[in-house]
């Protein structure tokens, strides 16, 4: 019995790391109405801040773009080697290292810089845009912190040193280290003072009014924008303080503090985004039953847990069952106007459209050096991935965090299937890709009754605890688990893998890249053809107004569960050539939590509620076509994480409709030009020109 | 006389501790155009909302044989139950046409299989040009809904109910917003809908609209039934007088 205690007191310390950022959560919430998906990457960069000033007395810059590498880029071309200045990454203020307490006080100020940033730069421009826009935006923000840190020190896990005391207590009959004691202390301590700040302050009066609906703030005299920037402020000191003093119990990686935000967001879900005490303490009771499961995995009467990602799914859990048992969504914030969701136009020319996308792969395959049909080959499979989001979050407006998740099922059924099995070719990726859309349509559950950010939330919780249970468990997946591989796909036996019918042009061979640009034009034409057709247009209906979609016989709940079968199928299909592609096998990176968010990223950066949107997309994609030109022709790879985030940012606040669509307005504004251009040679004609279209990219 | 085509019985409901709707009966017969009036308050817009589904209530709702008491709003409305909005409510996505193509289709099992090959079900441009010409809004077909003014709009939310193959169709505040011309001209068309044999139930706060084209009236207070007749017996009705007309008379004459 005293085991299963000390485990729970052992939790307190995780509980304490979530709790001080699920506090982080609500309070930006309660001053700004936005969830924050990013708070759990603000914890990790003033971690980062701080161990940096803290081991070597140095402060860490955030990268700007320097122009001049551009022209070292193009000097490189020419076999010139510039080496011009570079803007300088660290500030030394201490050499030898800043002692505790101004290096935490430094790092704070940090924190407070940030969450004014994102106030600033982020939110504030959001404020009236869809919850889309926020979602995406806040997933920016994510792959910007972290591409900062990878930059700067690199995306391995690191040990940091405890700052807390970290003598041993004996407690129930085990050794318990004292910081876990003190963090969960000052967690509740903390958890107090918001408290009395809500309940005693205007400050707290404000926000709480505002909670409910913006006017409320305006009418006692605080305007929302300086509530949400003191909001913000506090939220990010408050989870970066925490952090800090967490960091040595979860060990400092870009990654790991950043997902620790999905647990945290389960508990303010449980505390509805209102009680900072709910939200506090099953945040505690959280990161106790994590432990707890670490001790019940080892006991004989529990082996039939899954031995990794069974405590991933904890939060999960918890999320499903508050979005169950507390009712529907958020509470929603009344707000003086929400924008549109960009337009998701009809392809006119789709003739055109394929019969260029057959000319492109033909002679790309056919002509282009290996390092390019490989970029095309990825761009193409990365297309699929974004038209999957082009249906569920262009078409019906649901918001799918976990869609690299659903693709990971998909190759890992054909592995399955194909390899253990012995399913032959063409069906084998069709049953995957079936697979796949069976367990979207599980995902979509939820989606029934909930929208927007509580519905991001669950796919994300989804997404982390399926790659733990399945991508990361070493018994299912990688060279360690024995696994057959799947065989090359091959029709009537001429195989098309990526190592068969290799010639002098190497890997990939043009077979493989020609049947995955067979399959993605396949892919392009049933969307085209979806949005043209009445589910389509049902689809939309749903989008734009759900209560206007049942009163003319559309049954919501149902298009919404199509929607996410035919994305999650789309899904699953990319992950079955993903598979191909990796000679077989499931490879765990490609289906990390952060690739799904990346996914999503890359979508709305390209357009996601169009066709063309997910072709630009596919060219943006981590090796696919865009990243091989900008390592290859101008240098900067090792700028595409930060630049992908940060152009995210600036599309969810400038340009909602993607790339894409600002190609079409440039177009249309050429073609009004040189129009114009024709027509001043005539006497002016009876109808005024068409308003400019606005230009935004 | 014929049996009711839609019977609304005892329908109730509260929002917390209002009732806004206390045991309404409300029966229309095939080809009728009945009006509700009532003052502001009075629940008219609640019940069509009881009725359609879109809030909880309790009572019975029958649609010919069918008990749509228990059902969604969808699914009644998909039974012939139609409605439209006082906030009119289009598909900001899509244009005029398409927010009627997509009341009009009817899904059916599997369409999506022969949609994706681009074998789904086309337009029937037909029935939903004939809606809009109904309302006079034929220029309008390839326009967006943002790109109307608030009259358009309102008239493309009539069309679209039109093409929804309504049964009955309720109207909320159709009037609202429309001037004495625009009002009279809906009203010309609203008569020639119910002779045409349509169904209607008309919730408006224009009384001459109401009890100028309406074969019988139900007057609402404070959630209840209060009076119902022909137009002739509502306006000579006492307790009428006294409770509505009496109070906004300047409105009413």
């Amino acid at each position: 019995m005293n085991e299963y205690l000390l485990f729970l007191v052992l939790g307190i310390g995780t509980g304490a790391l979530y709790a001080a950022l699920a506090q982080g959560v609500l309070v930006a919430y309660r001053g700004s109405g936005v969830v924050n998906l990013a708070q759990g990457a603000v914890a990790m960069y003033a971690a980062y801040t701080y161990y940096e000033l803290h081991g070597n007395g140095r402060l860490f810059l955030p990268p700007i773009p320097n122009p001049l590498s551009i022209l070292e880029g193009v000097a490189g071309w020419f076999g010139a080697d510039l080496s011009l200045p570079d803007i300088p990454t660290f500030v030394t203020i201490k050499s030898g290292g800043l002692p505790v307490l101004p290096g935490i006080l430094v790092s704070l100020l940090v924190a407070a810089a940030l969450g004014y940033a994102l106030h600033a730069l982020v939110y504030r421009p959001l404020r009236h845009a869809p919850p889309l826009a926020k979602t995406v935006a806040s997933v920016g923000v994510i792959i910007v912190l972290q591409a900062t840190i990878a930059l700067r020190f690199g995306s391995d896990a690191r040990p940091a040193k405890p700052i807390l005391p970290s003598n041993t207590i004996r407690l129930f009959d085990g050794l318990v280290k004292a910081d876990r004691l003190w963090l969960a202390g000052i967690v509740v301590l903390l958890a107090v003072g918001l408290w009395a700040l809500f309940r005693f302050t205007v400050f707290g009066l404000a926000a709480r009014a505002a909670a409910g609906n913006e006017k409320g703030a305006v009418l006692l005299g605080y305007s929302p924008d300086a509530l949400a920037a003191r909001s913000w402020i506090l939220s990010s000191v408050l989870t970066a303080f925490v952090g800090i003093l967490a960091a040595p119990m979860v060990t400092l990686s870009p990654t790991i503090l950043s997902l620790l935000v999905i647990p945290a967001i389960g508990a303010v879900l449980l505390a509805r985004f209102e009680s900072v005490a709910v939200a506090t303490g099953a945040a505690l009771a959280m990161g106790m039953v994590d432990q707890l499961m670490l001790l019940l995995l080892r006991k004989p009467q529990f082996q039939w847990l899954p031995s990794n990602g069974s405590r991933e799914l904890v939060p999960l859990l918890v999320i499903v069952i508050a979005l169950f048992v507390r009712g529907r969504s958020l509470p929603v914030r009344g707000s003086t106007d929400v924008e549109r969701l960009p337009r998701a136009p009809e392809n006119r020319r789709v003739g055109v459209l394929a019969g260029s996308l057959v000319v492109v792969f033909l002679v790309g395959q056919l002509v282009l050096g290996y390092e390019w049909r490989q970029a095309l080959t990825v761009s193409a499979i990365g297309t699929i991935v974004a038209l999957s989001l082009v249906v569920v979050t262009g078409f019906v407006g649901q918001i799918s965090l976990a869609q690299m998740a659903i693709a990971g099922c998909g190759a890992f059924f054909l592995t399955r299937s194909a390899g253990e099995w012995g399913v032959p070719f063409p069906l084998a990726p069709v049953l995957a890709a079936l697979v796949a859309a069976a367990v979207g349509l599980v995902i979509a559950i939820p989606a029934v009754r909930i929208r927007g950010v509580t519905l991001a939330l669950v796919t994300l919780s989804f997404a982390y605890a399926v790659d733990q249970l399945v991508f990361n468990n070493p018994d299912l997946v990688g060279i360690s688990a024995n696994a057959v591989a799947a065989p090359s796909p091959s029709l009537f036996g001429y195989k098309f893998g990526p190592l068969d019918q290799l010639d002098h042009r190497g890997v990939p061979s043009v077979p493989f890249g020609l049947f995955v640009g067979i399959m993605m034009i396949l892919a392009i034409l049933a969307v085209v053809n979806l949005r043209r057709s009445p589910t389509g247009r049902r689809m939309l209906a749903v989008r734009a107004n759900e209560r206007a979609a049942a009163s003319v016989g559309i049954d919501n709940a149902r298009t919404k569960l199509l929607a996410f079968a035919v994305s999650s199928f789309l899904a699953g299909l990319a992950g079955g050539l993903l598979a191909y592609q990796s000679a077989g096998r499931v490879e765990p990176t490609s289906f990390a939590v952060m690739t799904s968010l990346s996914a999503l990223a890359i979508a709305y950066l390209g357009g996601i509620s169009s066709v063309g949107g997910a072709i630009a997309a596919g060219v943006l994609t981590a090796g696919g076509l865009g990243s091989t030109v900008l390592d290859k022709i101008l240098h900067m790879g090792a700028w595409e994480t930060l630049a992908t985030g940060a152009l995210l940012v600036v599309t969810a606040i400038l340009n909602p409709e993607g790339i894409a669509a600002a190609l079409r307005h440039t177009g249309e504004v050429i073609r009004h030009l040189v129009h114009h251009r024709r027509a001043k040679a005539e006497p002016p004609a009876g109808s005024e020109p068409a308003p400019m279209p606005e230009v935004t990219a | 006389m014929t049996t009711p085509l839609l019977q609304a019985r005892s329908i109730t409901v509260r929002f917390g501790g209002v009732v806004a709707n206390d045991g309404v009966d409300v029966d229309i017969h095939p080809g009728e155009l009945i009006g509700v009036i009532g003052p502001n308050g009075a629940g008219k817009t609640t019940f069509i909302d009881a009725i359609t589904g879109f809030v909880p209530a309790t009572g019975h709702v029958h649609l010919g044989d069918e008990d749509l008491s228990d059902r969604p709003a969808a699914a009644r409305a998909r039974a012939g139950l139609i409605r439209t909005w006082q906030s009119v409510e289009l598909f900001d996505d899509l244009d005029v046409v398409d927010n009627l193509a997509v009341a009009d289709h009817r899904p059916k099992r599997f369409d999506l299989l022969r949609e994706v090959v681009g074998l789904g079900a086309r337009r029937n441009r037909e029935r939903i040009d004939a809606a809009l010409a109904r309302v006079g809004l034929e220029d309008a077909a390839s326009m967006f809904p943002d790109q109307l003014s608030a009259g358009q709009r309102k008239l493309v939310g009539v069309a679209r109910a039109l093409v929804s193959h309504p049964q009955v169709l309720c109207l909320d505040e159709p009037a609202a917003g429309l001037d004495e011309q625009e009002s009279a001209e809906l009203g010309r068309q609203l008569r020639q809908l119910a002779e045409g044999g349509l169904t209607m139930l008309l919730v408006d706060h224009d009384m001459r609209l109401v009890l100028g084209v309406c074969d019988r009236i139900y007057v609402m207070e404070t959630g209840r039934v209060i009076a119902s007749g022909t137009p002739a017996e509502i306006r000579n009705d006492p307790v009428v007088r006294e409770a509505y007309l009496g109070t906004d008379h300047q409105e009413a004459s």
